[in-house]
């Protein structure tokens, strides 16, 4: 019962944000809503509200990605990026880069667009991951340990990558820096539709893992003895949290602390499992990235800072809030 | 039956192909290779590069300016339109409500398709190269409704960089000179529209066109180099001396350095209209320095 009116509260918490953030333009104008102007339609509609829909969407698959990790790597520091994901979109949107500008040119390469080649990066870097750990025994406890090495290991050769071909081609750099620190300006109503459509299968899909989840609480061994079987059910996972993640960084780069933070944000107030901690930490994941979003609209007006500038800071302070009451 | 039939959908081609002509009086390719249509020219342009902005004012299009990038500057009536921050932070509100029917940019993906799908006309333009200048200031030119004004302001700039090489004294022809662009020795490579200028004056590039446009210099090799002339943005507080080995450079040594304030400077790196003005202040410079030195 309690847990419903968490969710509600989250709920209603994100709406009013929302709707806040609609009235609010980064060009210092409060907009009254329902003031007929056809600028201000136009206004809202165009710019506005994909903007604020993209970061509800890609704040809730951040958030459920962000839970997925931690409960598969059993680590309270996971967030969804562990993979080499990252990394792997990182260097496929500057590649993309280098193809359209310049001596490559490659036009068909450079059609392709940053977005699909995040996407496709993002997947080729988990690829990479998972092939590193193909030939393990299946029954090793630790197996979330190599996978979490794996990943680490494809992260820094992956960025190695970028920064060689940044250095080779400096006026990629900007580029490359944008993408890294995340923004939240480009979203489009193509964006909305494709991570809203994105979260709502990937919920669903989650929702169906909710036991593996917690009994990955208990550990391995106690997983396993309850009968999952624990290879599949990893994949599995793993394949949710990278679909959770390639989405997102598709279509607004790397904006970290969210997948951190929500899980932490709404644990201590659901008393229940994991399925009604998927839809609060979607939820609280939404939040966060919309009033980052608002704020980095809003607090050097008429400037707008990257998003995952902010998402850094409140990540920041967050976390300190955290460490203090555990000590 | 059927000849007249034929006579009379004939009739409704021949009478409706006004139409189809009339339909997109413009159509300009930029350098994306996309075709962007037109039914007249622009009047509300909104330009997001300095070069691009000087361009279409050096073409007497000023007035159809409503806003800019940040960065542009010149001409001074630019300053007083709404800045709307770079590619990279673009204020995507303030541009909607400056309700533009063109914009120009460079040729950067992602905001370029956000900008399209938001409804907006976008050319984007290149400009690493004197080639580059001269096709944009055609195609701007041809937008803006008369394309020979175009080549005109090319054929003006051209014979600026003459003159300004007919200026060079004699001792500093083929000089072997070293244009630094930025804080952490980045050369202006023979490739970049810089380098084509020196090459235009006659002046020689202490890169090879092997290293490519912006190369990225150590002083190890600059010293191997030995350039006989330094050119660089004036920093008061004189940080690139204190580079380790930096005194080494005779050019240094023996004060053959030409520093550019930063207006100045601007004109240098801009690839637009101004590249006549930018032979120039080089020229001047070395000229200056070399009297001074003798």
């Amino acid at each position: 019962m309690q847990d419903r009116l968490v969710l509600l509260g989250l709920g209603l918490a994100s709406l009013v944000l929302a709707m806040l953030s609609l009235s609010v333009g980064s060009g210092g104008s409060l907009v009254v809503l329902w003031q007929s102007s056809e600028l201000v339609k136009d206004l809202v509609v165009d710019v506005r509200l994909p903007r604020i829909l993209g970061c509800l969407s890609a704040g809730a698959l951040l958030g459920l990605g962000g839970l997925i990790a931690q409960a598969l790597f059993r680590n309270p520091l996971a967030d969804p990026y562990l993979l080499g994901t990252a990394s792997g979109a990182s260097l496929a949107v500057t590649l993309v880069y280098a193809a359209g500008l310049g001596a490559l040119a490659l036009p068909s390469v450079a059609q392709l667009g940053t977005v699909l080649a995040a996407f496709c990066g993002a997947w080729l870097a988990l690829g990479l991951s998972l092939l590193l750990v193909r030939d393990r025994r299946h029954g090793d406890p630790d197996q979330h340990v190599t996978l979490l090495l794996a990943g680490i290991i494809v992260a820094l050769v992956l960025g190695a990558s970028s920064d060689l071909l940044t250095h080779l081609r400096p006026e990629l750099l900007r580029y490359r820096l944008a993408f890294t620190l995340g923004q939240t300006s480009l979203l489009g109503w193509d964006a909305v539709w494709q991570m809203s459509g994105g979260f709502a299968l990937l919920l669903m899909l989650s929702s169906s893992r909710a036991d593996v989840l917690d009994a990955l609480t208990l550990g391995h061994n106690t997983a396993a003895s309850l009968g999952f079987n624990m290879a599949r059910e990893q994949s599995r996972l793993v394949l949710l949290m990278a679909a959770c993640t390639a989405i997102v960084v598709a279509h607004t780069g790397l904006i970290g602390f969210v997948g951190l933070l929500a899980p932490h944000m709404v644990r201590p107030f659901i008393k229940g499992m994991h399925r009604s901690l998927m839809l609060a930490s979607a939820l609280g994941g939404a939040f966060l990235l919309s009033l980052a979003d608002l704020l980095a609209r809003t607090l050097w007006m008429p400037r707008e800072i990257p998003t995952g500038l902010l998402t850094a800071v409140i990540g920041g302070l967050f976390l300190l809030v955290l460490l203090k009451r555990r000590s | 039956m059927r000849c007249r039939t034929m006579a009379t959908l004939l009739c409704f081609a021949l009478i409706a192909s006004p139409l189809w002509a009339a339909a997109s009086l413009l159509e300009l390719t930029d350098d994306r290779g996309r075709r962007v249509q037109l039914d007249r020219s622009p009047q509300r342009i909104v330009s997001l590069l300095p070069s691009l902005t000087e361009s279409v004012c050096a073409l007497g299009a000023c007035e159809r300016l409503v806003g800019t990038d940040r960065f542009s500057d010149f001409p001074a009536q630019v300053r007083t339109l709404p800045k709307l921050g770079d590619l990279d932070d673009l204020q995507w509100e303030r541009l909607k409500a400056l309700r533009p029917d063109m914009v120009l940019a460079s040729k950067s993906m992602r905001q370029i398709d956000r900008l399209e799908s938001l409804g907006f006309k976008v050319l984007a333009l290149d400009s690493q190269s004197h080639e580059d200048v001269k096709r944009s200031l055609r195609l701007l030119a041809t937008m803006l409704g008369d394309r020979q004004s175009g080549d005109r302001l090319w054929q003006q700039i051209d014979r600026e960089i003459s003159t300004a090489k007919l200026a060079l004294p004699g001792m500093l022809k083929h000089s072997i000179v070293y244009v630094e662009l930025g804080p952490s020795m980045h050369a202006a490579g023979p490739g970049s529209f810089l380098g084509e200028t020196l090459q235009s004056l006659g002046l020689r590039n202490v890169v090879p066109q092997s290293m490519g446009p912006f190369p990225q210099l150590s002083t190890e090799w600059l010293i191997g180099a030995q350039p006989r002339w330094v050119i660089l943005q004036a920093d008061p507080s004189k940080q690139y001396n204190k580079r380790p080995g930096w005194q080494g450079l005779l050019a240094i040594q023996q004060g053959r350095l030409c520093e550019f304030p930063s207006n100045d400077f601007d004109v240098l790196v801009r690839p637009g209209p101004r590249l006549g003005e930018a032979a120039h202040l080089l020229v001047q410079c070395l000229t200056r320095v070399m009297q001074r030195a003798s």
